[in-house]
């Protein structure tokens, strides 16, 4: 099944919740379709990270993100204002943005899609055929 | 007979006939280089004898300069070959008309066999070409010209062999089929002498690739006859060969009556025979002699075959015997000597239509000069004169159009300068200039009139329409030759040939000055009704009775509580506007009026969209024409809601009086409007809050409050002043219990008023209780909300985890290693799920309490309780907590919902220690408003209050990363004071620490 995809770069994982960033770290890296999985502990670092690929070497940059909304300081609806503001739209364009939040509440998955760069709201658990999915809609 | 008296005859026996059917006979006689031409050839050349001096030289001259080439060919080929010959050509008369002339010729020899003279004629086909050229345009023509062409066509290679032939050339050749021709070579058919012209010919079109000149040739067909034709040839590729294309137009035809011409005592009758209008020719008997083939179409009617042939010695009056009087007439006068003509005679043809003729009987001559008989010539011109009926009429409308039009019409050239070709006359009523003024020297150019405002506006407007080729539509501005200003409306279109070339921009300019005066005016006499409309709540509408359409005016809409024009109004709409209890009575209202013309008035409610009640008072009368039948109802509608509501008020007014006479429900006193009380009457004196001799002559301020005695003399003096009762609700407390009164006050007097007091304590309760069961169905409302948001956020979390977990455990290979960081997982995931429950529990703890009893909770033992049970995590910490509940020691609350604020300030303080020892201090004090706060010091990391302070205290808001947490602790314990009514705040300062003040109320 995974003949037909180039594999990924690079693909980012942002969650506060270091139970869910060993989850995702596992399922990705299962599903075999991922050189590299970074894993950013808050929007914070991530940001930081981010900007820093963006601006030294933009080819670099996550193909995939996936955000989680409930986070201390700087929740996903935070980081996603900053993150426009900071990543030239160029890159972010190249880069599919995934909201991965436990809540089925519909008030959060309107929310999301408010925000333009927001591709896809994954809902918890994110599972290796869920994610295949999403790699055969964006990349092949 | 000799050549001479061939000559006589040709020249003078058809002169009638030339000039009727613009033919002439010419000789060249080429011993003597002359050239003879009949009279008929004069009139076609429009020259007289005088102006042509019989050479070639002259002769060449009246040649088309183009042609001229083609002609002396045509000749010298003619005299090359001894053979009979046509061609065409165009000419320019004397009068320097174009012209196009068939010419057929024959070759006459001498004793030697040499050609002595060339002769034939000419016919004037101008009108039959451009006819042809009319026809030509026109698809059927075509199609049919595709269909079944009279031209042999025929493709051959450059040796000779048939590759292709079509229909008519195997027809011709009198072949027994095309496919008989394919393959064969042509020499089979030509004249073996002709075979190395041909050839030639051939070699010429190879090496220059042009079309040879058309060349007279005769074939010898299959069955061995003879058959002369025009052939023209033309390179052509065919199939990837190099080829020729042959067009071969068999002119046998014309070339038999050449040669007929050739004999003398024939010539006239093939002359005849083959005339190309209808002709007749008869001896002094009135036997025929000769008809041409028209004649027979024209007039031959009997069923039994006829032909020009067989038509020679019958009689004319026997196989015409219906042949009228007036005919015979005219043929008896023919034959005396004398020609008879008319151009436009018409009759009506048995089947009843009217046909136009014209016709000539003239007499011959035979060579005795003596009449021979007559010749009779007629045509049918029927569809000609059809069409210029019509062309007259048509020109002569237009005509009486344009110069009677009430505006301007004109035809003018294409931009930028737009000059003037014709200006209808008109242009003096609009612009004051006569048509001639935009001509010639100094002529006024229509744009320099126009008002410069509007100049360039029209100007784009025409090139816009010039440029899609669509119509426009312009209004502007003038200024006539006096100066006045005008308003011209201007419609027009540009006209293209059929090249796509602007001829011309045509149009015509209107004065519509009235119309935008009268609208202007309309404007504003709609614009000051509107307002005279508005000011006086006046609607108007009207309401079409053939149409059925209605209007309103801008107010009726403003009645009905509707944006004026906000939809079309229609009868039914107007209906759903009229409370439904006065539906019946307004449309019979209107049904009599139209019906007796008597005008109606009455007085309805209008219901608006939003229920509310308009009183209106509404009138219609029935508008008639001018012959007295009903056209129209017109109505006004007035809004007296405001006047209504005064009426009804005045008459409750009067009913309370009656009824507080008559009942005496309430406490009734008489007051001065300052607020002294000057009479009483009750009937239960329990309901006093003094006897009646306590009061009666005190004013109201000895007796209430500052604040109710300064409302009731305010509301007693308002009640005098307007007229309108006034109300004043108070409470006061009587026997230890709040009563609520509601006093209803009217003016009684000059100087007096009436008061009704009602005791509303009741109500006064109920309504307090409905407000707080709302309050608390809204908290529990969002409470609920919360709780399914925590439930679908928080509780999933862990759960999703522990799913997927369990998964990777039991799908994965590990090492002992990685399994048990797996277990860890797992475990943690189960401890957030503990604790997201724990906190869920307090939540519906804190809903559940706001039913527990209140009771008087010790600070101290409470504190202590916990510092017990949070022993472990307080020692960890190093922490040291300090106490002092010196100056408020309890607070009335409810016991467990103090223990989880406290329990909970507590761990947060431990949670986000600093590193430096920990400090917390708990005290508690009494607040001026009547709360006891409880503060809970720490000397932790502090809070960014600038950043998060908004957010402190809602759900699922976390300010620090690296730790445990959900973010509800604060949010659960604001949820807890606030149901007691109390609050909570915080001040804080990062890296100096945190203090939280819970506020109680008493």
């Amino acid at each position: 099944m995974t003949e037909s995809i180039d594999k990924l770069a690079n693909v980012l994982v942002i969650d506060d919740d270091d139970i869910s960033n060993f989850i995702y770290t596992r399922v990705i890296s299962a599903s075999g379709i991922v050189e590299n999985i970074k894993s950013c502990m808050s929007g914070q670092e991530a940001l930081n990270y981010l900007k820093e690929v963006s601006e030294n070497n933009p080819e670099q940059f996550p193909a995939m993100i996936f955000l989680d909304i409930n986070m201390p300081v700087m929740n996903g609806w935070d980081f996603l204002d900053q993150y426009n503001q900071i990543i030239p739209e160029q890159v972010q364009s190249n880069s599919i943005l995934c909201i991965l939040s436990s809540s089925v509440y519909k008030d959060d998955i309107d929310k999301a899609n408010t925000y333009a760069q927001v591709k896809e709201y994954v809902p918890k658990p994110l599972t290796t055929d869920y994610l295949k999915t999403l790699f055969k809609k964006h990349f092949s | 007979m000799s050549p001479n008296s061939d000559l006589s005859v040709i020249a003078n026996l058809p002169l009638e006939l030339e000039e009727f059917a613009n033919i002439g006979v010419w000789h060249y006689n080429l011993l003597t280089g002359e050239i003879t031409w009949s009279t008929g050839l004069y009139h076609i050349y429009e020259l007289n004898e005088d102006d042509f001096d019989g050479t070639f030289e002259n002769y060449r001259q009246y040649i088309y300069p183009e042609d001229v080439d083609l002609v002396q060919r045509q000749i010298s080929e003619a005299i090359e070959s001894k053979s009979t010959f046509s061609f065409t050509k165009r000419i320019i008369t004397g009068k320097d008309n174009k012209k196009t002339l068939k010419t057929w010729g024959t070759i006459a020899l001498d004793e030697s066999g040499e050609v002595e003279r060339l002769s034939g004629f000419s016919s004037d086909i101008t009108e039959s070409v451009n006819a042809e050229r009319a026809l030509i345009e026109s698809n059927e023509f075509n199609k049919k010209l595709v269909d079944n062409t009279a031209n042999a066509i025929l493709i051959q290679d450059y040796d000779g062999n048939i590759l292709y032939a079509n229909e008519t050339s195997a027809k011709l050749i009198k072949a027994p089929s095309v496919h008989a021709l394919i393959g064969l070579n042509t020499s089979h058919f030509h004249d073996s002498k002709k075979e190395a012209l041909i050839k030639g010919r051939l070699e010429q079109i190879k090496l220059t690739g042009k079309p040879a000149p058309v060349m007279e040739q005769e074939f010898t067909c299959f069955d061995g006859s003879k058959m002369v034709g025009e052939s023209t040839v033309i390179p052509y590729e065919y199939k990837g060969r190099d080829a020729v294309l042959i067009i071969v137009n068999d002119i046998t035809h014309q070339k038999r009556t050449l040669q007929a011409l050739e004999n003398s005592e024939e010539q006239i009758r093939f002359f005849v025979n083959n005339m190309p209008v209808s002709v007749a020719m008869f001896d002094k008997e009135m036997n025929y002699i000769a008809c041409s083939e028209k004649y027979i179409s024209d007039w031959w009617v009997q069923d039994q075959e006829m032909t020009p042939d067989k038509i020679v010695g019958l009689n004319h009056y026997e196989i015409f015997p219906d042949v009228k009087d007036e005919w015979r007439k005219i043929h008896s006068i023919a034959l005396a000597g004398e020609t008879l003509s008319r151009e436009d005679d018409s009759f009506v043809k048995a089947n009843g239509k009217k046909e136009w003729l014209r016709w000539k009987n003239t007499p011959w001559k035979n060579a005795h000069g003596e009449i021979g008989g007559i010749i009779l010539f007629t045509e049918f011109i029927t569809a000609r004169k059809e069409a210029e009926e019509a062309i007259a009429n048509s020109r002569n409308r237009l005509n009486t159009l344009i110069q009677n039009l009430p505006g301007m019409v004109y035809s003018c050239g294409p931009p930028p300068d737009y000059s003037m070709r014709f200006v209808s006359s008109g242009s003096e009523e609009i612009t004051g200039y006569t048509p001639d003024a935009f001509f010639g020297e100094g002529k006024i150019y229509f744009e320099k009139v126009v008002h410069p405002e509007d100049l360039l506006k029209s100007r784009a407007a025409v090139k816009k329409a010039i440029d899609t080729n669509e119509q426009f539509d312009i209004n502007y501005r003038i200024f006539t030759k006096s100066g006045e200003l005008k308003h011209l409306h201007e419609r027009g279109q540009a006209l293209y040939n059929e090249e796509g070339e602007l001829l011309s921009i045509e149009g015509v300019v209107t004065d519509i000055s009235d119309v935008m005066i009268a609208q202007q005016a309309l404007k504003q006499s709609k614009e000051s009704l509107d307002a005279a409309q508005r000011v006086s709540h006046l609607g108007s509408w009207e309401f079409h009775l053939e149409s059925g359409e209605v209007i309103w005016s801008d107010e009726y809409y403003r009645i009905c509580g509707e944006k004026p024009g906000a939809f079309t109004p229609t009868f039914e709409i107007g209906a759903s506007f009229i409370h439904p209890e006065d539906i019946e009575k307004t449309q019979k209202a209107i049904q009599e009026t139209i019906e007796t013309g008597i005008p109606y008035k009455l007085n309805k409610r209008i219901v608006r969209r939003d229920r509310t009640i308009r009183y209106v008072e509404s009138q219609g009368e029935l508008v008639k024409n001018e012959v007295g039948q009903p056209v129209k109802v017109i109505g006004s509608m007035q809004d007296i809601t405001d006047r209504k509501i005064t009426e009804d008020q005045l008459q409750e007014s009067r009913l309370r009086n009656q009824a507080l006479v008559n009942a005496l429900p309430d406490l009734l006193f008489i007051t001065t409007t300052d607020g002294k009380f000057l009479d009483a009457q009750f009937s239960d004196p329990s309901q006093l809050i003094l006897p009646k001799d306590d009061f009666i002559g005190k004013n109201i301020n000895e007796i209430f409050d500052q604040e109710i005695s300064e409302s009731y003399v305010e509301k007693s003096r308002q009640a005098e002043r307007t007229k309108q009762p006034q109300t004043l609700e108070y409470s006061v407390t009587i026997k230890e219990e709040l009563k609520y009164y509601e006093a209803r006050i009217v003016k009684y007097a000059k100087g007096k008023v009436l008061s009704v007091v009602r005791d509303i304590t009741k109500s006064k309760i109920d309504e307090k209780n409905l407000i707080k069961t709302t309050e608390e169905l809204t908290n529990t409302n969002a409470e609920l909300k919360q709780f399914a948001y925590i439930t679908s956020h928080d509780l999933r979390a862990p759960v999703v985890n522990l799913d997927t977990l369990l998964q990777i455990y039991k799908s994965e290979e590990f090492t002992e290693e990685e399994k048990d960081e797996v277990l860890g997982k797992i475990t943690s995931s189960i401890d957030q799920l503990k604790s997201t429950l724990n906190d869920l529990i307090q939540l519906v703890a804190v809903k559940d309490e706001t039913k527990s009893e209140l009771v008087e909770v010790k600070f101290e033992e409470i504190v202590n309780a916990i510092t017990n049970s949070l022993e472990t995590q307080i020692s960890d910490a190093r922490a040291t907590i300090k106490k002092d509940f010196s100056e408020v020691p309890s607070v009335i609350s409810k016991k467990t919902t103090v223990y989880s604020i406290i329990q909970n300030l507590i761990s947060n303080a431990i949670k986000y220690k600093s590193d430096k020892p920990l400090e917390i201090i708990i005290k508690s004090i009494n607040t001026e408003d009547g709360y006891t706060c409880l503060s809970v010091i720490d000397n932790g990391i502090g809070i960014d209050l600038k950043r998060h302070g908004d957010k402190l205290f809602g759900m699922y808001q976390r300010f620090h990363e690296n730790k445990e947490g959900k973010g509800l602790g604060l949010y659960i314990i604001k949820s807890q004071i606030e149901a007691l009514g109390g609050y909570i705040e915080v001040q804080s300062e990062i890296g100096e620490g945190t203090t939280f003040n819970v506020c109680f109320k008493h």
